[in-house]
């Protein structure tokens, strides 16, 4: 109960035992030449080879499932500015604040220590108020199917959801933030501060994955290769994606990771597989600011139009999710918590809180927390380095007259 | 009169080779030994030198870093060639207002700190007053390139006293010099490429174009800029007067890395490239074409038509059907290929059995040749006659009703090739479309900014046509018949002569323009052998016989044997 299965990342053993496994498969040898592309979707019949482009990749949005009063019965968690006007001592100048959020969101940002985002192990943690419905989109990442997950050797004890298509499903992200207006697109704040910048952050160039599925023909069982790349994702000036862009894999081995899958029909399965995606954030100081989403899986059906659409859930690293969303503006961090309506005490506590997964032995706490993205992606080239043994002997050779 | 006059002069010339006087040999009389048919030549011209020529030129006079910022008068495309239209046409007073605002900068550049120690020859004594021994060693520097031709010594006078009045009224040198410099710049001496005729020697009567002037139509053609120092010390010496001197540059220049720049100014002018200039796109129809795209497909073809005519030195019928190409990623998106490279050029190869092959299936055809959010069969077709089959295609009537035509949404004539068959029911339609449709629906496979398409509305596209009997079922087989098909053999070697010397050929050039022809086929039709053939002519060369006032201006008598010859 509650074990978690099995994954593998791109190594030097995986990857010559891939290698021998597919030349065995006989199908290896096309893919033998110098250069190397995946071909869009719209795949000819001779294997399976298909490039994509991630155009969209965001935390699962459960808000319309459950009304805001089922959902947040205790309210919303305070924000900086609600935190600041509380701590302050009744008189006037509370009056005033209480009266006036942009006054509010300015004293706050005066008032508030920038090391708080930096180190917010060492502040005061406000709990965050979590989600009370029990209906969410997630996906059973540890098998178990009571509502009470008792947790186990590599898990922690939580709560599940409910799907909305039936079964039980983890998503102790949404637990957790579901009731914070940062995370929250429904409610009326500054903007839901995961959709507005990252997926802004993913049109400006700042993080592009790609995805290519490869396979012998008429088989179901595939591999599937996960990179980023430094290329930015192809939208028009309309902001629509665009299909056929080649697309260079990250030279980082950080950033590329293989596992098995199932293409059944149209919808595509993986195996679970960690996953570290480049976020090339403009206040990035290290590597903190990345996606590191371990143990992740992907359903995702393969359109015949070039597009994808799907979900990929795992445990999201607990200190990369705060630095990546929360905590990820440092020194500038206050202003964005006090418009955004966050503390990042709070959320780095929620995150501790709800973790569920990757239990720590030494410490016997939860460093993963489930999490479900919805991801759409559209056809394009993936393309590899030449000089990268085995995923250039897996991916080599898209013939250009395939599209 | 003409086949007697040539076959003594044959004879002349093997007798003088036989009695071992090379040297005696003059221009006036070699040509006529090597097989070409005479024609009768071309008005003295003033041709203005292109915005690529200007470019160039200033370019290779003062360096790749001296930027020529501003706005060229539009060139006008006479007998299908810019080329032509450059020696029609003249310079409004706007224009010269502009070429005098470049020369303003070009000349600030050339005398600013950044770059006087390089380009100046000497520094003056003092850089607050005049120097005259400095300012005439810069302008003695720059004229000869300037002016391709060493300039008088009046001229020479007068700049230094410009120069130097300028640099007494600003307290600066330099000022003077750049003062000066603009004139240079601004002088029609260097706008316009300017022929000058001289004497023939031992020759009364007769003119021909000198030196310089012969220097400036080598090196236009075959490396599209001024000439260089090496050739204009040819020019002074007399070489070009000879066939072996003028061989000598030609093969030098065609030999060089610059004669990339010839041939890509020519297959510009030839394939109509200017027309990019004005290339739109709609967005929401063809989201992925933009003006980059549409810069990366034009040097997409140039790049194509450089490495496979100049670089690996094939023939040029091939260009319709090679399967090698380069490609960016940009491109790569239009063509839905893979590229490998982040950013810049790779090598292309269109697989066997690709629908793309050659010249006509590339974005700088399909794309610039279409309406701005749909293909079109007609503009293509007529691109095809026009520019490459040199045939001319009326304008349609006024009166004509393009509505059917332009609707696309109709679900009754769901492809193109459906809407031009209801369109050529009108009898005033029907002449020209069948005409300019044929070869045209054969690119239907590609849509309105180049992309493969197999279908149109949900029908399926038929790209089977016939262009002057020879027919195919699709791009590839277009390609091949234009491969096959002597005129676009014939249109090529017109349309590179009518470049050369910027007039086409005249009714008497019958017998002239076979006799290229043939040669470009003896040549395996090679284009750098074709412009050499062109270069070495005697035609390339030739001027009228002086009449009136010319003849008058240079004391010659109206009537000679040579103008009786010629008549």
């Amino acid at each position: 109960v509650g074990k978690i299965s099995k994954y593998r990342v791109e190594a030097g053993r995986g990857a010559l035992a891939a290698i021998i496994a597919l030349t065995a498969a006989g199908i290896a040898g096309p893919y033998c030449s110098a250069s190397a592309a995946s071909e869009p979707a719209a795949a000819p019949s001779a294997g399976i080879n298909r490039g994509y482009v991630v155009t969209y990749f965001q935390t699962a949005h459960s808000f319309s499932l459950t009304k805001d009063e089922e959902g947040c019965p205790d309210g919303y968690t305070p924000g900086l500015a609600e935190v600041t006007l509380d701590s302050l001592p009744a008189g006037r100048l509370k009056d005033h604040l209480a009266k006036s959020q942009p006054d509010r969101i300015a004293w706050a940002v005066r008032a508030a220590n920038p090391e708080r985002c930096r180190t917010p192990w060492n502040f005061e943690r406000p709990p965050v108020r979590e989600v009370h419905s029990k209906v969410a989109f997630g996906m059973n990442l540890d098998g178990v199917t009571a509502e009470d997950d008792p947790g186990g050797d590599t898990t922690c004890a939580h709560k599940k959801f409910v799907s909305p298509a039936g079964g039980m499903v983890d998503n102790q992200f949404y637990r957790a933030f579901g009731c914070t207006h940062a995370y929250n697109v429904n409610h009326d704040y500054s903007g839901n501060l995961v959709e507005d910048q990252h997926h802004g952050a993913r049109k400006d160039g700042e993080m592009t994955i790609l995805i290519d599925v490869r396979g012998a023909p008429n088989s179901e069982d595939v591999e599937v290769g996960f990179y980023s790349s430094e290329d930015p994702t192809p939208f028009n000036n309309q902001g629509k994606p665009m299909q056929k862009a080649s697309l260079s894999i990250s030279d980082n081995p950080r950033y590329r990771a293989v596992t098995h899958g199932k293409l059944v029909g149209t919808v595509l399965t993986t195996d679970p597989v960690d996953l570290h995606f480049y976020f090339n954030w403009v206040h990035a100081h290290d590597d903190s600011e990345e996606y590191f989403i371990r143990a992740a899986r992907l359903r995702m059906e393969l359109r015949p139009d070039g597009t994808a659409k799907g979900s990929l859930g795992g445990y999201w690293d607990v200190d990369k999710a705060f630095f990546t969303i929360f905590g990820h503006a440092f020194p500038y961090t206050p202003l964005e918590e006090a418009s955004f309506g966050y503390t990042c005490p709070a959320a780095y506590a929620g995150l501790r809180k709800y973790a569920d997964g990757f239990k720590n032995p030494k410490t016997g706490q939860c460093d993963g927390i489930s999490t479900v993205f919805d991801i759409e992606a559209t056809q394009a080239f993936v393309i590899h380095p030449k000089d990268q043994d085995r995923r250039a002997a897996v991916t080599a050779g898209a013939p250009s007259s395939a599209r | 009169v003409f086949p007697k006059f040539k076959l003594t002069r044959g004879y002349l010339i093997l007798a003088l080779l036989a009695v071992g006087l090379p040297a005696a040999i003059g221009a006036s009389f070699v040509f006529q030994g090597h097989g070409e048919p005479a024609m009768a030549g071309g008005p003295i011209k003033m041709r203005r030198l292109s915005e690529a020529q200007y470019r160039q030129s200033v370019a290779d006079i003062f360096g790749e870093d001296i930027k020529v910022v501003g706005r060229f008068e539009p060139e006008a495309r006479r007998d299908g060639l810019l080329a032509v239209g450059d020696s029609q046409i003249g310079v409004s007073p706007a224009g010269f207002e502009q070429y005098y605002a470049m020369a303003r900068d070009i000349s600030a550049q050339i005398v600013d700190p950044t770059h006087r120690d390089r380009l100046l020859p000497c520094a003056p004594h003092a850089v607050d007053t005049r120097d005259d021994g400095c300012a005439q060693a810069v302008f003695q520097k720059f004229a000869l390139p300037l002016f391709r031709r060493p300039p008088s010594e009046a001229r020479m006078k007068e700049l230094v006293s410009i120069a130097g009045r300028a640099a007494e009224a600003h307290k600066d040198f330099y000022a003077g010099l750049q003062f000066a410099l603009v004139g240079m710049l601004a002088s029609p001496d260097f706008i316009f490429r300017v022929d000058v005729t001289e004497p023939v020697p031992g020759e009364p009567g007769k003119l021909r174009l000198d030196g310089y002037s012969q220097a400036m139509r080598i090196s236009y053609l075959l490396v599209n800029s001024s000439p260089d120092a090496e050739l204009l010390a040819a020019a002074a010496r007399g070489d070009l007067a000879t066939r072996r001197g003028r061989a000598k540059q030609i093969d030098r220049l065609l030999a060089s890395p610059k004669a990339e720049a010839g041939i890509r100014a020519f297959f510009s002018d030839f394939l109509g490239f200017d027309e990019f200039e004005h290339l739109e796109k709609d967005g929401a129809v063809y989201p992925a074409f933009n003006q980059k795209v549409a810069r990366d497909a034009k040097e997409q073809t140039l790049r194509t038509v450089v490495d496979l005519l100049l670089t690996r030195h094939e023939d040029y019928r091939d260009l319709f059907t090679t399967h090698d190409t380069f490609m960016t990623r940009r491109l790569g998106m239009i063509y839905g290929v893979p590229v490998e490279s982040r950013s810049g050029w790779e090598p292309f190869h269109f697989a066997e059995g690709d629908p793309r092959a050659g010249l006509l299936a590339q974005i700088s055809f399909t794309a610039l040749h279409s309406h701005p959010g749909r293909s079109s069969p007609t503009i293509r077709g007529k691109a095809i006659r026009e520019l490459l089959l040199c045939q001319i295609v009326p304008p349609p009537p006024n009166n004509v009703n393009f509505a059917v035509v332009q609707d696309t949404s109709n679900p009754n004539f769901k492809t193109a090739r459906e809407r031009l068959t209801a369109h050529r029911t009108e009898a005033t339609c029907a002449g020209c479309h069948r005409i300019v449709d044929p070869p045209g629906l054969a690119l239907e496979s590609f849509d309105g900014a180049g992309q493969f398409r197999t279908e149109e509305n949900g029908a399926t596209i038929d790209a089977g046509g016939e262009l002057n009997g020879r027919k195919f079922n699709d791009a590839i087989g277009l390609g091949q018949a234009l491969h096959d098909d002597p005129a676009s053999v014939s249109c090529l070697v017109n349309s590179l002569y009518r470049y050369a010397a910027g007039r086409t050929v005249g009714v008497g050039g019958k017998d002239w323009i076979g006799w290229l022809n043939q040669g470009f086929a003896d040549d395996g039709y090679r284009i750098p052998d074709l412009m050499r053939r062109i270069a070495m002519s005697e035609a390339f060369y030739a001027i009228p016989a002086p009449t009136g006032q010319i003849a008058a201006f240079a004391g010659i008598p109206e009537s000679t044997p040579s103008h009786e010859a010629q008549k």
